[in-house]
């Protein structure tokens, strides 16, 4: 009975494996995704406003983040904004973007600043930089159970609808999405090793082309991806370099799609590596290890001569160099801008309703994440191509890089941040914490006299030392804290000679206590 | 902990209880080991603290009883000192015990001459450090006994705005 069921099973769910590959493989939508997407965020806010799960959800909720998103959502996004922009005034003191006035009283400038330094110190209850490697936290519930740590009974319709959801997700989505999934990826294996046979290279690059693109999108169905592609005019030609910021290992995929790209990355092992090997049978990619730190030099000489080629792919890079979970764009390693002057930014953002397509890789594998992109509703995500960018005269990789960074987080509504990515694996090192101070010291040359302390200067503190505590106490009274340090030095210098009179007659008779207060009765 | 210990309960009462235990939350979080207390490791997990000069600073006065951790009465106390309901001179406080790092109440020359040294680190030479530290204990020590009072501190520091500044919503 059961194996007749099957058995009936089998023709229709073959003719709709069919229909998608075919409807993949030319990039044509029925719009079936997008119906469906749009029905379950329906029933997302339907659930969310009918049952204000949060409130009741939130308290019990293991992690703070769930915390602070519902308060923030509550109150919109200026709070966050804010506390943010409060933050950011050490920074740009310290990059001096801020336009100060030179001549400060050092004192002043440097109390304030320590203050500065105190008030970074709210990163305790709430870092920018932690918080953007943690997956994060929906403002209503998909129905997901991992984006909370535990089933929990709110009503018996939601409790329906997430059964219901279970169901579709595992037994129905899962093994469609398989098949699809093994279809598109044995299709893009089987073609670039094929395509890699030929010998003629016009050929071969637009066979690899035409393949790429078709498997690529076949593969992203899978996902029941719906990708919303915008200002398509600014994609890359050959031989550029494209940037785009880093959410997941299925960005790549998400963005050959549209284009097809000449791979840089780490080699990674399992199926990920043998993905890397076919690719490399079919086009010109470049692979490193990321230990290899020698090896650095050849793989921007690689870069190098790849770009000069006008008749390889553009090179797609994540110059963030690791996942962050697509609130923020982090610190753009300058490597990537070392090597040509025009770049290519792309700005991609997730809608995460539906799922996170975060890819944490310190706690999934990649093989785990694969499992749970296919057991989620569907990835929705947006690319802007941004006008191509180009290094301006006197501008160093450093400041080219922050320049697109910029562009790409304002352009995908993500918090531009100055931070390294990397901090998700090692600690600050102690050169940047010199550098912190160096850029510290910088600011105080900007801002005060300290790099002038000159012979003057020198003499008045000698003077002050010596002086008598009545002298001091006439002396401070004549000075107040609105003078600038020039008119202080100046001010002192004038007692030198009484100074030096007294010590003069103090040395040369015995009874210096009793001739000092003759001598100051003559100021 | 000494005199202080009445401090806890009015400190607290710059955070309800919602707030309070949201910081517990946090405070679990940071706590890596589960020892019940933030050593400076566990404070240096957070990349925005580990470039901070002053941080071992902020973890000392942290530090009520000097066992070298934090636990969480310590944690919330330190915390509450930041709060938007904290009055301007328990800030005042907060940043001249920055300086004042034997806690005798005032800020030395040796004090001042270590504190910005953290601060900049080598690019000054000590030399050139002295003579900074010099004139600002010259200048604003009134009554001349070669160190900085609370008082004194608070004609320097008294125009900026440390209210503002030093505030921290939980």
């Amino acid at each position: 009975m059961f194996g007749i069921l099957l058995l009936l099973l089998v023709p229709p769910v073959v003719l709709l494996l069919i229909v998608v590959i075919i409807l993949a493989t030319f990039g044509k939508s029925l719009g079936i995704r997008e119906f469906y997407a749009d029905v379950l965020l329906r029933i997302f806010e339907w659930g969310s406003s009918a049952y204000p799960i949060n409130e009741i959800e939130y308290e019990t909720d293991e992690t703070l983040e769930g915390t602070t998103r519902l308060r923030r959502s509550s109150s919109s996004d200026i709070g966050t904004l804010i506390v943010r922009e409060k933050s950011e005034a050490l920074e740009s003191k310290l990059y001096g973007n801020e336009i100060e006035p030179g001549n400060q009283k050092t004192v002043r400038v440097i109390v304030n600043d320590s203050l500065d330094f105190i008030t970074e110190w709210k990163a305790i209850i709430e870092d920018q930089v932690t918080s953007r490697f943690k997956a994060e936290q929906l403002p209503s519930w998909n129905l997901l159970t991992r984006t909370r740590f535990s089933f929990q009974y709110i009503s018996w319709k939601l409790t329906t609808l997430w059964v219901g959801g279970f169901f579709l997700r595992y037994f129905v989505l899962v093994p469609l999405r398989t098949a699809v999934f093994g279809v598109g990826f044995f299709m893009m294996v089987i073609t670039c090793f094929t395509i890699g046979l030929i010998p003629h290279q016009g050929t071969r690059k637009w066979l690899y082309r035409h393949a790429m693109l078709m498997s690529m999108r076949i593969v992203a169905r899978s996902f029941s991806s719906i990708i919303r592609y915008h200002d398509q005019e600014n994609r890359a030609d050959r031989g550029g370099i494209c940037v785009a910021n880093h959410t997941s290992p299925i960005d790549v995929l998400i963005l050959s799609t549209d284009n097809c790209y000449a791979m840089i990355g780490q080699k990674q092992g399992g199926i990920l590596g043998f993905m890397q090997t076919a690719l490399s049978r079919g086009e010109h990619h470049i692979w490193f290890e990321r230990s290899e730190a020698n090896d650095r030099k050849q793989v921007t000489e690689r870069l190098k001569e790849h770009t000069n080629d006008e008749s390889k792919l553009p090179i797609i890079i994540f110059p963030e160099g690791t996942c962050i979970n697509n609130t923020g764009v982090m610190m753009f390693k300058k490597g990537s801008f070392e090597i040509g002057s025009t770049i290519y930014p792309i700005a991609m953002k997730y809608d995460s309703r539906l799922t996170d397509a975060f890819w944490n890789s310190s706690e999934q594998s990649y093989g785990e994440y694969l499992w749970r992109m296919m057991t989620s509703w569907a990835i929705i995500c947006d690319i802007w191509y941004l006008p191509k960018m180009t290094k301006q005269e006197g501008e160093d990789a450093i400041a080219f890089a922050r320049r697109v960074k910029r562009a790409i987080a304002q352009k995908g509504g993500l918090v531009d941040l100055e931070w390294d990515g990397m901090l998700k694996r090692e600690r600050v090192s102690s050169k940047l914490v010199q550098l912190h101070q160096k850029r510290y010291f910088e600011r105080l040359q900007r801002t005060t006299s300290i790099n002038t302390i000159g012979e003057e200067q020198s003499e008045a503190l000698q003077l002050m030392q010596q002086m008598t505590e009545e002298e001091r106490s006439l002396l401070l009274k004549e000075l107040d804290d609105t003078m600038d340090e020039a008119t202080l030095v100046k001010k002192v210098n004038e007692y030198g000679p009484v100074v030096r009179k007294r010590l003069q007659s103090s040395t040369a008779s015995n009874h210096s206590q009793l001739s000092n207060p003759g001598e100051k009765k003559d100021l | 902990m000494g005199n202080e210990s009445s401090l806890p309960m009015e400190m607290c009462s710059n955070f309800d209880a919602y707030e309070i235990r949201r910081l517990a939350r946090r405070f679990k979080k940071l706590d890596i080991d589960g020892s019940g207390s933030l050593s400076v490791e566990e404070f240096m997990s957070l990349p925005e603290l580990q470039q901070n000069p002053l941080v071992q600073r902020v973890i000392d006065i942290f530090d009520e009883d000097g066992n070298g951790e934090v636990d969480f009465r310590e944690f919330i106390q330190g915390i509450s000192q930041f709060s938007v309901k904290g009055d301007k001179s328990t800030k005042l406080k907060f940043a001249f015990r920055i300086y004042d790092m034997d806690r005798d109440g005032f800020i030395s020359n040796g004090e001042l001459f270590q504190v910005l040294k953290m601060m900049v680190g080598n690019n000054l030479k000590d030399t050139q450090l002295q003579q900074i530290v010099d004139k600002t204990i010259l200048f604003h020590d009134k009554d001349g006994d070669g160190k900085i009072s609370f008082q004194e501190f608070c004609d320097v520091v008294g125009s900026l705005d440390v209210h503002e500044k030093m505030v921290v919503k939980p």
